[in-house]
């Protein structure tokens, strides 16, 4: 530990949230988790209490699905992010939803938001995602609830959705 | 009965699909304070000092708090809790003494969590290291420095005369069995939110507790307001069966500062804290001795267990020892029985009571003890089993002893044709010899079952208030919250049934002591049991009083009518006259003349006697891997009688989330390589995605109870209990070993020890036939 | 689990993160991909005062061939070796080592060279680096480039020669023989868990000889290494079932592992005696 104490200095940053363009101000060590839920006021990515925890707090930058909790939000500057907490009207994610939903992949397990948000990356990447490509996603988050094989029924049902979407 | 039965699906199911969430995290009040807490470093010690003034000093920080700013409050506990066990209540603060590595010892209040772990960094904390006790059987019975005897209390449980019964026996063996500490599962964290408003003087507590009654007593006892000073609203809370659900010393500290600083107060668990400092569970280590006749019949069980119960004994720490002691017999009718439990305290976290508390242990070591009487008596443990079992005619069979407080009497078994339907569902006979055929070729492959009884919908009293409101839409509202599980749509579906109206128009609120004051606490399983039992008595006064009303308005005899999809009608005729619920509520509405001065409202009341016993077969398939000795579950699947299922799809649900919990908890840890001494450490150890084993699930519903009229038991932890008892049989079964594994988790370590054993045996110049070869 | 607080700075090129790091030295740290320093500094195990992000560093993201090596610069993220980085042989191995990297957010973020320069001995970039004898460039303001070949790159646990005041610029991996052909393993108690033991094989065969075998372990000891001995031994004999097994006890009898959770140092050497086996099996056979 060195012997002076960094001062807080808070950065005003702007980017794009879900298609809407927001400025807010945050210290550099917030990560982008809890900036989207601090600053932005989006619950959807669940709180870990710092740290990534069973890829829960998956969001999109740029179309890359990260761990909100792993980067800090002043990286994101100048970025477009997408949440678990977007309105309907997205190809890849409405069909996601609703794929998780018919396979009762939801329950109340929060890391079905990262489940989701991996998805949406995986299958924008890649719609022809094969069942290996499933199990690696399956492998990026950890289920409390042990529904595994409903997400991955999830996660081919929404890839077929989304091709008849396109 | 239409909705019965039928897998409704579960209110807000896609919420976490939308973003549409609201936790404790999420909820949002201007001014809210941070809360940190300072843990000790240090397992076992006097604590010197606490310096706070750096901390004080930082800006932001609004206070902090050691014991000395703290009037001495400790957790209660709750379940069979006495006067006697005062001094292993945990204080909120540690005060002269820190008992194991993550007690709080300072708590800090400040603008921002950042702030706040900035502040609690700056907290001096000075300790008097002493040596810590990390073994609950070998402790001494005062800790040096202590002035508590190690063991808090002593369980005993016992019928028959073992004396007797052990000079009639054959045989009798002692085996020595032991299940490992474990950190209950892993997401999400802890969550506090409390908010004094001096202008209504009500404190409200937001948080995710399964018993919201009994924490509003203990909230109100410990801050000294009335009953009606404290609330307490049910946020959304993510399935949690772990210990996360219990008060705990940072939940009073919550409520503690936002009393006294007038701001509100949240603590927001990290997932560090979680393994580090929060509650543990399991641990117990056990020494039987079994006194059975050759042809197989278990006379008695003379069992003395040791618990690892941590440094204090937490509001629910006495259910897991009571409930192994009690479940221990499991469905075998034995002649005698005496368990002897030391529940000892070590400088570790406290335990308490996590998802098949007691009795998860308790299956393990029964089950084991099976194999052992079937390996002496050279039969099959199946033939063993079914030798054994409380005969069906001796249903309800009063098993002779208590589980917390209540009667253990079995209100139906059928466990010899559960295991024909099991052996046939799963088709045990072609995994078998699938294992067979690959042992054959080498590859340790294996099957194992295990049965177990299981006690359900935990009394005392619940309550639920039905209420029309004037457009015909049924509120229902109880004690109990949903976790996630789902109940909330099973109460509607028992309401919507018995009334006769749609599910769109029922709505159910709960745990919020707002609008409905009692019980309803999700101890075992069984929250269906107990509430639902108490919306069926309530559904069934609202039928009586929309039908009584009805019969006014129409001037038809309220025998004559019915109520289908909430309108009322003559039974017998297709056409006429009909009325909706919404006039009937308007009718009744208090000051006209067809009110009773409730309006269509009615209240019910479920008195527990006696707790429900499901019971089910849990079966395992493994591999090992011959060359790193680590053990796949492959299959994990459970036939279960709970009885009459309400939602067969959410007892399926919970049914295998318990498999996958418990298939994960058999192999590994949490705890894997803590040796006890310092923190525990913070790594995700539980099997993720690819261990995930195929899960199948046999809901037999052969025997409803005839303890409610629904015929319900509870179905909660039926995945979880008997699974690691399974797995175990099906490691032994890989290895040819018979009564290999004595410890879960199963150690890959004592498995690759045993194949190095027995690849030299291979080598050794004189070659001893191998069992396989004596087998054919 | 907040970090403390730092002063967060973002370079557009190489030389500004290096002024930072001349003045800050010790006081600072790069950040890449952060998936190993995030955590940390959530933990509040790393407390830089100063974080250097590079991740606005133009022209750092390609892997490219050049003079028969394939460069790769400090903002190249794992993801970017997926489906073979070059041509031949070596995209092939890069590409099925970046899947032990993590999952997919991890993947999309993290970088190769950020892995090299955490050096955690777990890691199948440091192994692949040992194994491939890469050379990593470190350069400073004050000292210039010096490119270290990966075999002394690494010094132990999270610990490399690299100095406060300088950061891994470029790792190079000279191109194999095009018919050179690889095996790769990796054991782990379960997913979630760190890998106890993984070995990375390449050699050529030619006349059912095997040369230029190159064996590297990871994860036993505090740094992954070659173990040339072993080496040796496979190209004096005929690749098989005898000798792969003679190789694989050789290999386990040489490792010295570190101490890990739940498992002892016998039990280490055995598996490192499977994943030595599995890798030459798949290598050679």
């Amino acid at each position: 530990m060195s012997g002076s104490r960094p001062v807080e200095r808070k950065i005003r940053m702007s980017f794009e949230v879900n298609g809407e363009a927001l400025t807010i101000v945050v210290e550099p060590r917030t990560t982008l988790a809890d900036a989207l839920r601090e600053a932005c006021g989006l619950a959807g990515t669940p709180h870990t209490g710092g740290g990534e925890c069973g890829g829960s707090t998956t969001v999109l930058v740029d179309g890359e699905p990260v761990f909100a909790s792993l980067m800090f939000a002043v990286q994101a500057h100048g970025t477009s992010v997408r949440t678990v907490d977007a309105p309907a009207g997205d190809r890849v994610l409405d069909a996601v939803r609703s794929a998780f939903k018919e396979h009762g992949a939801s329950r109340s397990d929060p890391s079905m938001a990262g489940y989701v948000m991996q998805s949406v990356g995986a299958l924008e990447r890649n719609p022809d995602l094969d069942d290996e490509g499933v199990e690696d996603l399956l492998a990026g988050g950890f289920s409390h609830e042990g529904q595994y094989d409903s997400v991955a029924a999830a996660i081919r049902t929404a890839r077929t959705l989304a091709k008849r979407a396109a | 009965m239409k909705n019965l039965g039928r897998s409704v699906p579960r209110y807000g199911a896609d919420r976490r699909l939308r973003g549409d969430v609201r936790t404790v995290a999420d909820i949002a009040l201007p001014r809210c304070l941070d809360m940190r807490l300072v843990r000790s470093a240090t397992p076992f010690g006097r604590l010197v000092s606490v310096d706070c003034a750096e901390a004080r000093a930082l800006p932001g920080v609004a206070a902090v708090w050691s014991s000395a700013q703290l009037a001495a409050s400790a957790l209660p506990i709750r379940v069979l809790g006495s006067g006697a066990l005062d001094p292993y209540r945990q204080p909120l603060l540690a005060g002269d003494m820190v008992r194991y590595a993550g007690e709080p010892v300072a708590a800090v209040f400040a603008e921002t969590a950042a702030i706040a772990e900035d502040a609690a960094e700056l907290v001096a904390v000075e300790v008097e290291a002493d040596t810590p006790v990390l073994d609950p059987v070998a402790a001494a019975s005062v800790l040096s420095g202590d002035l508590r005897a190690t063991e808090a209390t002593t369980i005993r449980k016992s019928f028959g005369d073992i004396h007797l019964a052990v000079h009639n026996a054959d045989k009798v063996v002692e085996r020595r069995f032991s299940v490992g500490r474990d950190a209950p599962s892993f997401l999400p964290q802890r969550a506090s939110l409390a908010c004094w408003c001096q202008a209504r003087e009500v404190l409200t507590i937001w948080a995710g507790w399964r018993a919201v009654e009994e924490t509003r007593v203990a909230v109100s006892d410990a801050l000294g307001l009335p009953l009606s000073a404290v609330e307490i609203r049910a946020p959304d809370i993510d399935g949690r069966y772990g210990a996360g659900a219990e008060l705990s010393a940072e939940d009073l500290l919550c409520a503690h500062a936002a009393f006294a600083l007038r701001r509100p107060v949240r603590w927001l668990e990290d997932p560090a804290e979680q393994i580090s400092a929060g509650p543990h569970a399991r641990g117990i280590e056990a020494v039987a001795r079994i006194a059975f006749c050759e042809d197989g019949q278990f006379l008695a069980m003379d069992v003395e267990f040791w618990c690892d119960q941590g440094a204090y004994v937490l509001p629910d720490g006495l259910i897991a020892p009571d409930l192994f002691a009690a479940m221990l017999p499991g469905p075998y009718a034995l002649e005698a029985y005496r368990a002897v439990g030391h529940v000892r305290m070590t400088n570790k976290p406290p335990t308490s009571a996590v998802r098949g508390a007691g009795r998860v242990e308790a299956a393990f070591v029964r089950e084991r003890l099976m194999d052992t009487i079937a390996h002496e008596c050279s039969l099959s443990v199946d033939a063993v089993r079914r030798r054994n079992f409380v005969a069906a005619d001796a249903v309800p069979a009063d098993r002779h002893v208590d589980a917390l407080k209540s009667r253990v009497s079995l209100d139906g078994l059928r466990l010899g044709e559960l295991m024909d339907m099991a052996e046939k569902r799963f088709a045990l006979d072609v995994v078998r010899r699938r294992a067979h055929d690959r042992r054959v070729r080498g590859l340790l492959s294996g099957l194992g079952t295990a049965v177990f009884v299981e006690p359900s919908g935990l009394g005392p009293v619940d309550r639920a208030h039905l209420s029309v409101d004037h457009k015909g839409n049924l509120e229902i509202i109880t004690t109990a919250a949903d976790w996630g599980q789902g109940t909330f749509v099973a109460f509607a579906q028992i309401a919507a049934d018995i009334v006769g109206i749609e599910m769109e128009r029922i709505r159910v609120r709960g745990g919020d002591t707002c609008r409905i004051a009692g019980r309803g606490a999700t101890l075992l399983s069984g929250r269906t049991v107990v509430t639902g039992t108490a919306v069926q008595n309530a559904a069934e006064v609202l039928r009586e009083k929309i039908l009584a009303g009805a019969a006014v308005m129409m001037g038809v005899p309220a025998e004559r009518l019915a109520i289908r999809a909430g309108r009322i009608r003559e039974a017998d005729k297709h056409f006429g006259k009909q009325i909706d619920v919404g006039e009937v509520a308007r009718a009744l509405t208090p000051g006209l003349p067809l009110s009773d001065g409730t309006g269509l409202y009615a209240e019910g009341t479920n008195e527990v006697g006696a707790m429900t016993y499901p019971y089910g077969v849990a079966v395992a398939a493994v591999e090992i891997d011959p060359h790193t000795a680590f053990v796949k579950v492959t299959r994990a699947s459970v036939a279960y009688d709970a009885g009459n299922v309400i939602n067969p799809q959410l007892a399926e649900d919970q049914l295998v989330s318990g498999l996958v919990q418990g298939a994960s908890a058999a192999l590994y840890s949490m705890l894997d390589g803590w040796d006890g001494s310092g923190s525990a450490p913070f790594t995700l150890r539980c099997a993720g995605a690819a261990e995930r084993p195929a899960t199948e699930v046999l809901l037999a519903e052969e025997t409803p109870t005839p303890l409610n009229p629904l015929g319900i038991k509870g179905v909660g932890a039926g995945g979880i209990v008997g699974i690691g008892a399974a797995i175990a049989q099906a490691v032994d079964d890989a290895l040819q070993t018979p009564g290999f594994v004595e410890h879960l988790p199963v150690s890959s370590a004592a498995i690759r020890a045993h194949l190095r054993e027995r690849a030299q045996q291979k080598h050794a110049p004189v070659e001893e036939p191998r069992d396989a070869e004596l087998m054919i | 689990m907040r970090p403390a607080a730092f002063y967060y700075h973002a370079p557009a090129t190489i030389d500004e993160a290096l002024d930072l790091l001349a003045v800050h030295g010790a006081d600072a740290r790069i950040i890449a991909g952060g998936q190993s320093l995030v955590p940390a500094m959530s933990a509040r195990l790393a407390r830089p005062a100063h974080l250097i992000d590079i991740n606005r560093v133009a022209h750092a993201e390609r892997p490219a061939v050049a003079a028969g090596r394939l460069r790769i610069p400090p903002l190249a993220r794992h993801i970017d070796f997926e489906s073979g980085v070059v041509e031949g042989p070596l995209g092939h191995i890069l590409a099925a080592l970046h899947k032990h990297a993590g999952p997919l957010p991890v993947l999309m973020r993290g970088t190769f060279c950020g892995a090299i320069a955490h050096a955690d001995p777990a890691s199948a970039w440091c192994l692949a680096a040992v194994t491939l004898n890469a050379e990593i460039t470190v350069r400073s303001k004050s000292r210039g480039v010096r490119t270290v070949p990966a075999a002394t790159f690494f010094e132990t646990i999270e610990v490399t020669v690299a100095e406060d005041d300088e950061m891994v610029v470029e790792v190079q991996i000279p191109l194999p023989d095009q018919f050179v052909r690889f095996g790769f393993s990796k054991v782990a108690p379960h997913s979630n868990h760190y890998g106890a033991a993984s070995c990375l094989c390449v050699a050529e065969i030619d006349d059912r000889r095997a040369f230029n075998v190159r064996l590297g372990v990871g994860a036993v000891e505090d740094v992954p290494r070659r173990l040339t001995d072993v080496e040796e031994l496979l190209e004096r004999a005929t690749p098989g079932i005898a000798v792969i097994r003679e190789a694989a006890a050789l290999a386990a009898s040489f490792v010295s592992p570190i101490e890990q959770p739940g498992i002892n140092a016998r039990d280490q050497r055995e598996l490192t005696q499977t994943v030595v086996r599995h890798a030459l099996e798949e290598a050679l056979l």
